[in-house]
């Protein structure tokens, strides 16, 4: 208790200094706070716009294609898919599921051919994962039976189509030959997602069979479940045994967190967080042992004295450390609240990154919401102690190694 | 006497076969083109294409072939595909589909993709070009009956950028054809089963072509007719010609 007041008290002597390392530390720790609000949000964007545009809570797919991020070929597509919705409809867990077909087709331009990506969809089914309508900014959404797609808004712009044009693609069918369509654009959608803005166009599934001669296949069924985001691998693993029993055994029920491309990005932002802690740690370090050292320095007289009137090394290497723990404290406190109050106002307000996040091949929304929790508060919180007691101990160390004589000679 | 003994040894040289008397590499290379390479040719060819999963699929296609730059193929069979057509000019490459009425301009390295699924891209169905103009070659190794030459291009792009060729030292014609891409990664095999004489030359009329990139994948090519050397009217490579 006494060393605690004593670090007060310290701390009240060079009111300036502690008030510059406080401040440094506490902004390293308010970074840290909205950094990790950030990517939070980031993060729950990703697994959100993933699951819903691409993933599901499951995704089945041909075994061999777990692991590819490209489309599948027509040729790789899954086989008895009727049969095969059967076995994970009635899967424990499962609100619904639906089949796509997903395929690298090029569409006919005024002067040449541009590469794009085809899907096939349910448009009834997909009521529980994209919902493409709400999307749409121009016409309406095709239904089942037609003949009709819907054309993300770059790519419409792109190709210098609108709603009522006819689209000419050509595709590689399950023979590995030319699959041509002819198709009326019925719907320009715009998802806010640069990559399906940009490249992606959505068909009805039955025309997508014809094209590509893929009667009863799909290259993906994606799941809707209770809880997908916990009970997901659970119901993953249920869903391949059921698979496996039924005879399909070159294909995979992939819960969300192991698919290949979201695995990338969670691995990707899980460095950048780590990245950026170590950076921040670096930068408090130096300020907060550049100012106890001072602080040392200009008491060198005082230690020694502390140590002529029998007090021992430890007592001084803990009455550092206790006075940095101090500063350390009052800036985390600072720099908590900073980080959660500027990590909640963008909370509601968003934070606009359309301009870059559109050029990402990857389904994210360009607005992020970052979300901070009371782990954010309490990580941060830690790594400000932690920062300050590390940053101190070379400074501590420094003065316990005084000889008191000559301190005390110290002009 | 002498005179007798003379004639005798230049028959006993004559018949000998000494080294300096064999065919180079680049003579082999030289026989082969006079055979096979053409400056226009039509043909009618039927395609069996056998996927790894073992499926098979037989196209029958005809065409017309002017030199590196010019051909037009048309697909016969099967239904799906009947009265689709290839334009080629220069680097670009058009397909018609009669059912859409619609024509799909691709460019540049689509050309190497392949054909309705099989080992033979695009470029493989529509050129014909000399071999000695494009390759260096060499000798690698040799037996009684065949000799094996590496092709290295001239120019790394061509489609194969390095070849083997294990040439029937009767006919002059290879046998086989190891066809590799840069780095000479084998990527696949040509063996030509069955030659025929057509006019001066003698020219491959049935073939197969393995992938070894991919297993259990080949593709077999059967020419049921070709002919050389005539002329095609003007319009026969233009888009107009494509469409009608």
């Amino acid at each position: 208790m006494t060393l605690i007041r004593l670090a007060i008290r310290n701390t009240r002597r060079q009111t300036r200094r502690t008030i510059y390392t406080g401040l440094a530390i506490g902004i390293a720790v308010a970074a840290l706070t909205f950094l990790d609000a950030y990517l939070r949000g980031a993060l729950e964007s990703m697994v959100n716009s993933f699951t819903r545009l691409d993933a599901g809570h499951v995704k089945i797919l041909p075994a061999e294609a777990v692991k590819k991020s490209r489309p599948l070929s027509p040729e790789e597509a899954m086989r008895d898919i009727s049969r095969l919705l059967e076995i994970v409809n009635s899967t424990p867990g499962v609100i619904s599921s639906t089949p796509r077909i997903k395929f690298p087709v090029l569409l006919d331009k005024s002067n040449g051919s541009i590469p794009a990506v085809g899907v096939g969809i349910s448009p009834l089914g997909e009521e529980n994962f994209m919902q493409l309508g709400q999307f749409i900014i121009q016409g309406k959404m095709m239904s089942d039976s037609s003949y009709g797609v819907v054309l993300g808004a770059e790519l419409a712009a792109d190709l210098g189509k609108t709603v009522g044009d006819e689209l000419f693609m050509v595709a590689r069918d399950a023979f590995g030959g030319l699959g041509p369509g002819l198709y009326t654009i019925c719907g320009i959608s715009k998802t806010g997602v640069g990559m399906v803005d940009r490249k992606m166009f959505y068909l009805p599934l039955p025309a997508a069979q014809e094209q590509l001669a893929l009667e009863d296949a799909a290259t993906e069924v994606v799941c809707r479940l209770e809880n997908g985001l916990e009970s997901a691998e659970g119901i993953a693993s249920q869903m391949n045994e059921s698979l496996k029993r039924a005879g399909f055994d070159h294909i995979s029920a992939v819960p969300w967190q192991q698919q290949f491309a979201l695995f990338q990005m969670i691995s990707m932002v899980g460095l950048a967080k780590f990245l950026m802690m170590f950076l921040l740690a670096i930068i408090a370090l130096t300020t907060v042992i550049n100012t106890v050292l001072m602080s040392v320095m200009e008491r060198t007289r005082e230690i020694g004295a502390l140590r002529a009137l029998g007090f021992d090394r430890g007592f001084v290497l803990r009455m550092i450390l206790a006075e940095s723990l101090v500063v350390g404290m009052l800036g985390t406190i600072f720099g908590i609240i900073l980080g959660i109050g500027v990590a909640t106002f963008f909370h509601y307000v968003g934070i606009d990154l359309s301009g870059s996040l559109s050029k990402i091949d990857f389904p994210i929304r360009p607005i992020i919401y970052p979300h901070p929790v009371l782990l954010t508060a309490i990580q941060s919180a830690i790594f400000g102690l932690i920062v300050s007691l590390i940053a101190a101990w070379y400074p501590a160390r420094k003065a316990v190694r005084l000889d008191p004589a000559q301190a005390l000679r110290t002009n | 006497m002498k005179k007798r003994i003379l004639l005798l040894l230049c028959l006993i040289l004559t018949a000998m076969p000494l080294p300096g008397f064999a065919k180079t590499a680049e003579e082999w290379i030289h026989h082969i083109d006079l055979n096979m390479n053409y400056m226009t040719a039509e043909y009618t060819s039927t395609m069996t294409v056998h996927h790894p999963n073992g499926q098979e699929r037989v196209y029958r296609m005809q065409g017309k072939v002017q030199g590196d730059d010019y051909a037009l193929m048309e697909f016969l069979e099967p239904p799906r595909d009947r009265g689709t057509r290839y334009l080629k000019r220069e680097k670009n490459l058009w397909i018609y589909f009669p059912r859409q009425d619609r024509t799909l301009q691709i460019q540049g390295h689509m050309l190497r993709e392949c054909v309705q699924g099989s080992d033979l891209s695009y470029e493989d169905l529509t050129e014909s070009s000399q071999l000695i103009e494009k390759y260096t070659s060499l000798i690698v190794s040799e037996t009684d009956s065949t000799v094996t030459i590496c092709l290295e291009a001239k120019e790394m792009t061509v489609s194969y950028p390095f070849q083997l060729l294990q040439i029937d030292k009767t006919s002059g014609i290879p046998l086989k054809i190891v066809y590799s891409g840069v780095g000479n990664t084998p990527i696949k095999e040509m063996e030509i089963l069955q030659t025929q004489r057509i006019g001066k030359r003698l020219f491959p009329v049935v073939m197969e072509i393995r992938s070894l990139l991919v297993e259990n994948k080949w593709t077999r090519l059967e020419f049921e007719d070709i002919e050389f050397g005539m002329e095609f009217p003007l319009d026969t490579f233009t888009k107009e010609g494509l469409e009608r």
